[in-house]
């Protein structure tokens, strides 16, 4: 069984719990070890988003991850159950504007094959993505 | 995650240990803040032994280093290990920060 199911609260203490869970499963997968940090990355940035933006900082909240493997790529999914996410909120900062917030997404986006928002929930937001081995 | 600050001559050395990530930067960033209020000029953060960094701990170095610009001081990085360079170099901040592998190079150059 590659696949994992995590549902944790929204508390940043459980984000290095997130991160390992997904090491292990790209680990077991064709991505060369690098990759494997990237994405843990990119989906730990993706968990600090929501715990900081579609759950204001509030830590009693639920995240529901998934990781699938794929024959030739993995799947996460990040489901929460706070404010949606604006789509004009999508923008990551240009590296060449050299500030403290903004480079979470600019990871997400970096490092993932696909970055895709949906919002059709009457509640909160489910975040795909996508890393393909090569 | 640790901090601790130790200094040689004017120059405050920082070492940090283990991961930096939204849970503890907040500590991190503290520390950092405090140096700022004593107006120290020469801050040196050693990476060595930090294991992993997200964003939020790049922006505690982002903006220390604003800071410091923001009175004349200055800031240099050591020690960055492959993966945590390897985050540097996707964000181009490798093009922004002062980094030196050894300690007592990067002491020379303040």
């Amino acid at each position: 069984m590659k696949n994992i199911r995590l549902s944790l609260p929204s508390h940043p203490r459980f984000l290095s719990v997130i991160r390992m869970a997904i090491s292990q499963v790209a680990g077991g997968m064709r991505f060369k070890e690098e990759e494997v940090k990237n994405i843990a990355l990119a989906v730990d940035e993706a968990c600090t988003n929501v715990i900081k933006h579609a759950y204001d900082d509030k830590h009693n909240k639920r995240i529901i991850l998934t990781a699938t493997v794929e024959r030739d790529r993995l799947v996460v999914t990040i489901r929460d159950f706070g404010k949606k996410t604006n789509p004009k909120s999508f923008e990551s900062r240009p590296l060449k504007e050299v500030r403290p917030g903004g480079l979470g997404l600019y990871f997400i986006k970096k490092i993932m094959d696909e970055v895709k928002y949906d919002i059709s929930s009457k509640l909160g937001t489910t975040l795909r993505l996508v890393k393909k081995c090569r | 995650m640790q901090i601790k600050e130790r200094s040689q001559k004017d120059v405050v050395i920082v070492d940090l240990t283990g991961e930096v990530d939204f849970y503890n930067s907040s500590k991190v960033r503290e520390r950092f803040i405090n140096l700022v209020k004593q107006k120290r000029k020469a801050i040196l953060i050693n990476l060595g032994e930090v294991t992993y960094i997200d964003s939020s701990g790049l922006a505690t170095l982002i903006e220390l280093m604003q800071k410091l610009n923001g009175y004349g001081g200055k800031l240099k990085l050591i020690g960055l290990n492959q993966s945590v360079r390897n985050i540097f170099e996707v964000s181009k901040l490798t093009e922004i920060f002062s980094i030196y592998q050894e300690e007592q190079e990067a002491l020379k150059a303040f």
